[in-house]
C-alpha cells in the first residue's frame, strides 16, 4: 500500500491496461486472450478472419475511444474544479458537455447545407471543432456568471449549469423537429451518449485533438495547485492568473468538445474520477491529473464493456450507466458538503 | 536603490475614493507599521503596494518600475503578500501550502531543497505539526501560521534578493506568544535588508516592532514618522476617538485605551 501511494501512476496505468484488455475481449463476440496476444504479434497462434475484423475494425477503435473520452472528461473535470476551486464542478453539470453537444448536433442536422463547400478531407474535423466552440461558449458563460473577482459562487455555478443544460435541451428539442429520420437516430444517440457507432475514420480527428489538449495540462500542474490558494494569492506567488484561466477554459472546452464529438454527452466521469483520486492520493495536480485521466479512461472502458454485454445483443446507452453510478455519488457528495459547510 | 514606493496614489471603488493622495516609501531594512481605524484604507493601500489594485491616480513603483510592467513571476521573487483571510480549496496539507510560496523559484530549486525551506519556515512559525495535516481541518490561528510560513519561505527562497514583505493584520487570530513570534520573524528579516510593511491594530505591537509608523484616516496618511514620535497618546486619542494614555511600569511603557 505504501508503494502504491508513493508510485501511484504505474499502478493506475496497470489498471488502465487491464481494463483495456478486458474491453477488447468481452462483448457479443468474445475474443480469447490468446487471440488478442496473436493479434498484437505476441503469439504465433493463427487467428481467424472474423476475430481479426472484430478486433481491429470494431473493438479496438471503440475501446480506444472510450478510454480517451474518459481520460479527457476526468482531466477536464479536474481542471474545471481547480478553476472554480470547487469539487462539484463537472463538465456535464456545468453545461460544458451539453453546449458542445448542441453545437455538434446543429452540425449534424443543419450542416448538410454547408458540407458541400468544405473539402472532404476536412469534414471529419467539423464536428469536433463545432463541439469545441459550443463547449467554449458554455464554459465562458458559466465562468462569467459564477466567478466574481476570483471567488466562485457555488449556488450560481450550479444554477448557471442548470440554465445552460435547459437551454441546450431546448435547442436540441427544436432540432428534433427539423431533423429527418436518419438524423433523428444520430441525434438521440448523441444526447444519450455511446460508443456504438465508433469507426476509425470518425474518431481520428477528435483523438488527435485530445492527444494535444489533455497531456498539455500536466506542465500547469503546479499553477493549478496555486489556484487553490485563491486567485489573488496565486498571483502573489507568481501565477499569471488571467492567462492561466483563459488557457484552462480553452483546454477544457477542447478536451470535452472532442470527447463529445466522439461519444455524445457522457455524464459524471469528470466528477467521479478526480474525486476518488483525490481521496486516495491527495489534491496535488501533478499526480491528480494523470491518475484521474487513467482512472476515468479505465472507468469508461469498463462502463462501455458493461453497456454492450448486460442486455446483449442490444446495447444500453453508456450515459445511462454513468448516470446510474454518478447520480447517487453526486448526491452523496452534496449531502456531505451541505452538512459541513452549506456547499 | 531598491524601494517600494507609492506616489500620490488614489484607488477607487466605482465613484468612491478608497484612498486619496497617498505617498509613502518602504525602505529596505525597515519595518513600517500602518495603523488606523476600520475603513481608513489600510488594506487598500497594502493591496495597491502589492500590485493588486488598479490606480485611479499616481504610481506604485518597485525599484523605480511601475507595478504593471513587472511580470507576476518576477514580482513574486521581489515581494510576498500575506492577505487578511485566506482559504484553501481541497485538502492540501500544511507543507503543500507552504511550498506554494516557492512557485516562482521552482526552476532553480530541487524538490528536497524546497521541502527543506518550507519545513524550516513551518518550524519558525511553530506549524511543523501541521505539515502533513489538511489545511482545511486547522483552526484559524493554525491556518494563519501556515500562511505566514508560506510568505516567509517566499522571502527566504533566494538569499541574494531583498524582497518586500506585505502583511495585512498578520497577528489577528494569533495568541500572544505567536503574535510576538510572527512579528519577530518579520523583524529578523529586516536585518538582512528586507522591507516590511504590516497593517496592525495593536498599538503596542506596532510600538515594539516597527521602525516607522504611518497613521491612516479616511483614506489619507495623516501622520508618518519614527515610531516613538508618531505613537503619541494625544494624537492617537483623536485618531481612534477614544482616550489613550501611556502607562509606565517595570521600566517599560504601554499604550492603554481607557474606553469611550
Amino acid at each position: 500500500m505504501d508503494f502504491a501511494l508513493k508510485r501511484p501512476i504505474p499502478l493506475f496505468a496497470l489498471a488502465a491496461v487491464v481494463s483495456i484488455v478486458g474491453g477488447l475481449c468481452v462483448g457479443a463476440f468474445p475474443v480469447g486472450f490468446a487471440d488478442l496476444l496473436s493479434a498484437i504479434g505476441l503469439s504465433t497462434k493463427p487467428i481467424d478472419d472474423t476475430t481479426s475484423v472484430v478486433l481491429y475494425a470494431i473493438r479496438a477503435p471503440r475501446v480506444l475511444a472510450a478510454f480517451c473520452v474518459g481520460a479527457a472528461l476526468a482531466a477536464g473535470g479536474a481542471a474545471l474544479q481547480s478553476l472554480f476551486r470547487n469539487p462539484l464542478a463537472d463538465p456535464g453539470l456545468l453545461g460544458v458537455s451539453s453546449g458542445a453537444a448542441l453545437a455538434a448536433v446543429s452540425v449534424i442536422v443543419l450542416g448538410e447545407r454547408v458540407m458541400h463547400v468544405i473539402p472532404p478531407d476536412l469534414r471529419p474535423w467539423l464536428l469536433p471543432i463545432a463541439a469545441f466552440g459550443g463547449g467554449l461558449v458554455a464554459t465562458t458563460v458559466v465562468y462569467r456568471l459564477a466567478a466574481r473577482e476570483g471567488i466562485t459562487l457555488v449556488g450560481t455555478l450550479l444554477l448557471a449549469g442548470i440554465a445552460i443544460n435547459a437551454l441546450t435541451a431546448a435547442g436540441i428539442g427544436m432540432l428534433v423537429f427539423v431533423a429527418d429520420d436518419q438524423q433523428l437516430r444520430t441525434l438521440i444517440f448523441w444526447t444519450m451518449g455511446g460508443f456504438g457507432s465508433v469507426t476509425w475514420a470518425a474518431i481520428v480527428p477528435a483523438l488527435l485533438i485530445l492527444a494535444i489538449a489533455v497531456p498539455t495540462l500536466l506542465p500547469a500542474a503546479h499553477l493549478l495547485d496555486a489556484l487553490a490558494l485563491g486567485e489573488r494569492e496565486a498571483g502573489h506567488v507568481g501565477v499569471d492568473v488571467e492567462r492561466l484561466k483563459r488557457r484552462l477554459v480553452a483546454q477544457v472546452a477542447l478536451a470535452v468538445g472532442a470527447g463529445v464529438a466522439i461519444s455524445g454527452t457522457v455524464g459524471f466521469v469528470g466528477l467521479i474520477a478526480p474525486h476518488i483520486v483525490r481521496l486516495l492520493l491527495g489534491p496535488a495536480h501533478r499526480t491528480l491529473l494523470p491518475a484521474a485521466a487513467l482512472f476515468g479512461g479505465a472507468f469508461l472502458v469498463l462502463a462501455d464493456a458493461l453497456a454492450r454485454t448486460i442486455v446483449s445483443p442490444a446495447e444500453l446507452p453508456i450515459g445511462v450507466l454513468t448516470a446510474l453510478v454518478g447520480g447517487p455519488f453526486f448526491l452523496w457528495l452534496l449531502a456531505g458538503r451541505a452538512s459541513r459547510e452549506g456547499l | 536603490m531598491s524601494t517600494l514606493q507609492a506616489q500620490a496614489i488614489e484607488v477607487r471603488a466605482g465613484t468612491k475614493a478608497l484612498i486619496t493622495d497617498v505617498s509613502l516609501t518602504v525602505e529596505p531594512g525597515e519595518f513600517l507599521a500602518v495603523i488606523g481605524p476600520n475603513g481608513a484604507g489600510k488594506s487598500t493601500l497594502l493591496g495597491a503596494l502589492a500590485g493588486d489594485r488598479p490606480l485611479a491616480q499616481g504610481h506604485v513603483l518597485l525599484d523605480g518600475r511601475p507595478m504593471r510592467r513587472w511580470s507576476k513571476r518576477e514580482l513574486a521573487k521581489r515581494r510576498a503578500v500575506l492577505p487578511q483571510h485566506s482559504t484553501v480549496a481541497f485538502d492540501f496539507t500544511g507543507l503543500q501550502v507552504a511550498m506554494l510560496g516557492l512557485l516562482a523559484h521552482r526552476d532553480r530549486l530541487s524538490e528536497p531543497q524546497m521541502r527543506g525551506l518550507a519545513e524550516k519556515a513551518l518550524g519558525e512559525t511553530e506549524a511543523l505539526a501541521f505539515a502533513d495535516r489538511p489545511y482545511t481541518v486547522l483552526s484559524g490561528g493554525e491556518r494563519q501560521r501556515v500562511q505566514l510560513a508560506r510568505v516567509l519561505v517566499q522571502c527566504d527562497a533566494d538569499p541574494d534578493s531583498m524582497p518586500f514583505l506585505l502583511l495585512d493584520e498578520p497577528i489577528a487570530g494569533l495568541d500572544l506568544s505567536h503574535q510576538h513570534a510572527a512579528l519577530a520573524s518579520a523583524r529578523r528579516r529586516t536585518d538582512r535588508g528586507l522591507g516590511v510593511l504590516a497593517v496592525l491594530h495593536d498599538l503596542n505591537m506596532a510600538g515594539r516592532y516597527a521602525d516607522r509608523v504611518a497613521i491612516m484616516e479616511l483614506g489619507r496618511v495623516t501622520a508618518l514618522g519614527r515610531t516613538d514620535a508618531t505613537l503619541d497618546p494625544t494624537r492617537l486619542s483623536a485618531v481612534f476617538a477614544t482616550p489613550i494614555v501611556r502607562v509606565e511600569a517595570d521600566g517599560t511603557s504601554a499604550l492603554v485605551s481607557l474606553g469611550r
